[in-house]
């Protein structure tokens, strides 16, 4: 399996179908990254292919010394914050439910429990400002390093901190919120 | 890095929350996404090829319309000797082509292959990109 230097060597080289295994490689992580911000599928989805165009437009420019992946993350972040910017997607809510929920632990009604669970995270988390759902999607649904968000979005790592404790606080607040008026 | 890992600098405050978030399972592009992407990268290729072929090819062809507007005699001419020669009824064929219209003819040749190129790479068929 080619590497994603050996990769891009090959698409600058010209061999533009190269570019497949990058789209293939990144396409899932870049298109959920571009949906937990947009929190629309379409808009995701116009956002992730923006962005690995912007990206092939720009191969030139990636230092191949980096990984790809945040290099990617961070195109497609921007992309997405700019889309919502420009259509104020943040005010839809989220619609879309889990295709493939985890495997069932303790039957189907855990199972039930668990995906309203993740539905009223997404909810709560669909209400934050974008910059706090683009620190949340990095940091935990991607799985980045505080130093690999504060590359991709190219802020400090102070700043990612703050943000992200921010987005904690305000996600816990929701979260209650909603809790509370369940309950009532 | 193309799949997730686990967190190594996870802090103690962040855990429930990542917990939560974790298990929010990863949704799957929209089918055909690759192959939307592949097609504008494409797409990109092929309008910039073909836009170098239309650079080098069209001044030229201006030129060489020009040029026969200007001595068509001279290229009738030309042409009526080589044929001649071709035949066989004289020894030898006598005409004269100026450089700067051998480096047009060369040019449209140059733009004429770029553009068959770039008309290739959009056939179908040419990538394997099903998904």
């Amino acid at each position: 399996m080619r590497t994603d230097q050996e990769v891009v060597q090959r698409c600058l080289a010209g061999d533009a179908d190269a570019y497949a295994t990058l789209v293939e490689r990144y396409g899932g992580r870049v298109y959920n990254i571009a949906l937990r911000i947009t929190s629309d599928p379409d808009a995701a989805s116009d956002c992730a292919q923006e962005a690995f165009i912007r990206a092939y437009k720009a191969l030139h420019q990636y230092d191949p010394a980096q990984p790809f992946g945040p290099w990617i993350f961070r195109i497609a972040t921007n992309a997405s914050l700019n889309h919502v910017q420009r259509w104020h997607a943040h005010q839809t809510p989220v619609q879309e439910l889990p295709e493939s929920p985890a495997p069932e632990e303790s039957g189907p009604e855990a199972s039930a429990l668990r995906r309203e669970a993740v539905s009223e995270v997404l909810a709560a988390m669909a209400e934050l400002p974008p910059p706090y759902r683009a620190a949340l999607a990095l940091r935990h649904m991607q799985q980045l390093s505080y130093q690999e968000v504060a590359d991709t979005l190219g802020i400090p790592l102070g700043t990612v901190k703050t943000h992200l404790h921010r987005a904690r606080a305000a996600l816990k607040t929701r979260l209650d919120a909603r809790k509370r008026e369940a309950q009532a | 890095m193309s799949e997730p890992r686990a967190l190594f600098d996870l802090e103690p405050e962040e855990r429930d929350l990542h917990s939560a978030l974790s298990a929010v399972p990863p949704q799957a592009p929209p089918i055909g996404f690759r192959d939307a992407v592949m097609r504008r990268v494409v797409e990109r290729r092929v309008s910039w090829e073909l836009l170098v072929a239309a650079l080098l090819a069209l001044p030229s062809l201006a030129f060489l319309a020009r040029q026969i507007a200007e001595s068509g005699g001279d290229f009738t001419a030309a042409l009526a000797n080589v044929l001649a020669a071709a035949s066989g009824d004289t020894a030898g064929a006598a005409f004269f082509i100026d450089g700067l219209t051998v480096l047009a003819v060369a040019l449209v040749g140059v733009g004429c292959v770029v553009a068959a190129h770039a008309l290739i790479a959009t056939t179908p068929g040419r990538h394997r990109l099903a998904r």
